[in-house]
């Protein structure tokens, strides 16, 4: 058939990033997204919260892995995400680039503050405080900074693409943030442990521990496409609502 | 973390009770409350576009409406 050929695909990939096929293709692959981050996550909990063993220093605090360390890697990987998106945008004045690095900012803020609350919430009992001055927290804590600066200067520009590369900026020169929080664990004393699963050599955490955890990272990757994916239609809707299509869809809609 | 974990994981699950469960060995007050604000920000991610992709597609559709119907008078 002749749809099926790699140049076709090409075709129809490169369609992809016009806002109207972004829009059709966003709303019919969500619910079936949703489903699996869903089951990832649910079946990612019940090996981490019931059949993963008790850690022999920690006990039983040491389940807050589960959300926290998949959190803490999103954090990072949505602000990778943004900075891409933001010189793309940058560069080739691509619109869709630049709704999706609009809406990433909040999504990736919210991660950061779930690695932030649950790791408090983990240091309280571990360490003895909640917060400590220290690398890690620190420039996780800045990347919060980083996401809220990002979105308070898009939402201060009246007109979109200006505001959007106003914030392409901010969050170029931001990105040499991500390897300081990377290797934090390792260029300073820190109370934070070091790295136990990203390191070259065998990851120093039980298999059965470790799988549940892939999981839910996993689950976390999908929850991030649902959440982009919806705020990126919303958006376009927005963005796009004195056009032919958008008309057409309303009218569609109407007689439907 | 866990090299010493221990290895009869599928006697562990077996003694290990609903109540045990939710006590989280002493600590609930940390497990429970970093569960639960990462389940309501999880779905407030997600909640919040869907919510404002409706209403706008609403607000659209009958200005959209309204449009059609003052072209035709």
């Amino acid at each position: 058939m002749n749809n099926t050929t790699p140049s076709a695909w090409l075709v129809r990939f490169h369609r992809l990033g016009s806002p109207p096929s972004f829009y059709h293709f966003s709303g019919l692959i969500i619910p079936w997204v949703s489903a699996a981050c869903l089951i990832l996550i649910v079946a990612g909990l019940y090996g981490g919260l019931y059949l993963a063993p008790t850690d022999y220093q920690q006990g039983e605090s040491y389940r807050i892995i589960y959300i926290h360390v998949p959190s803490a890697w999103m954090s990072m990987f949505v602000y990778v995400v943004l900075a891409t998106s933001s010189a793309i945008g940058l560069i080739w004045r691509m619109k869709l680039a630049e709704a999706i690095a609009r809406a990433t900012a909040p999504i990736g803020a919210t991660y950061t503050f779930i690695a932030l609350i649950t790791g408090s919430l983990w240091g309280k009992p571990m360490w003895g405080t909640w917060w400590v001055w220290d690398a890690r927290l620190t420039s996780e804590l800045i990347l919060l900074f980083l996401y809220l600066g990002y979105i308070a200067l898009v939402s201060a520009f009246d007109d979109r693409r200006t505001a959007s590369r106003a914030g392409a900026v901010l969050a170029l020169v931001g990105v040499v943030n991500l390897p300081i929080i990377h290797f934090s664990v390792e260029w300073w004393n820190t109370l934070h442990q070091g790295p136990t699963i990203t390191k070259f050599d065998q990851p120093s955490i039980a298999i059965s521990m470790l799988i549940p955890l892939l999981l839910t990272a996993a689950g976390f990757k999908l929850h991030f496409l649902v959440a982009l994916l919806a705020s990126v239609r919303a958006e376009i809707l927005d963005g796009e609502r004195r056009t032919a299509w958008v008309a057409e869809l309303l009218a569609r809609k109407k007689h439907a | 973390m866990a090299r010493g974990a221990r290895p009869g994981l599928l006697n562990y699950w077996r003694e290990k009770n609903m109540l045990e469960f939710f006590q989280m060995g002493g600590y609930a007050a940390y497990v429970w409350p970093a569960y639960g604000i990462t389940a309501l920000s999880m779905i407030l991610v997600i909640a919040h576009p869907i919510r404002k992709h409706k209403k706008l597609r609403k607000t659209l559709s009958q200005l959209h409406l309204k449009r059609n119907q003052s072209e035709r008078s």
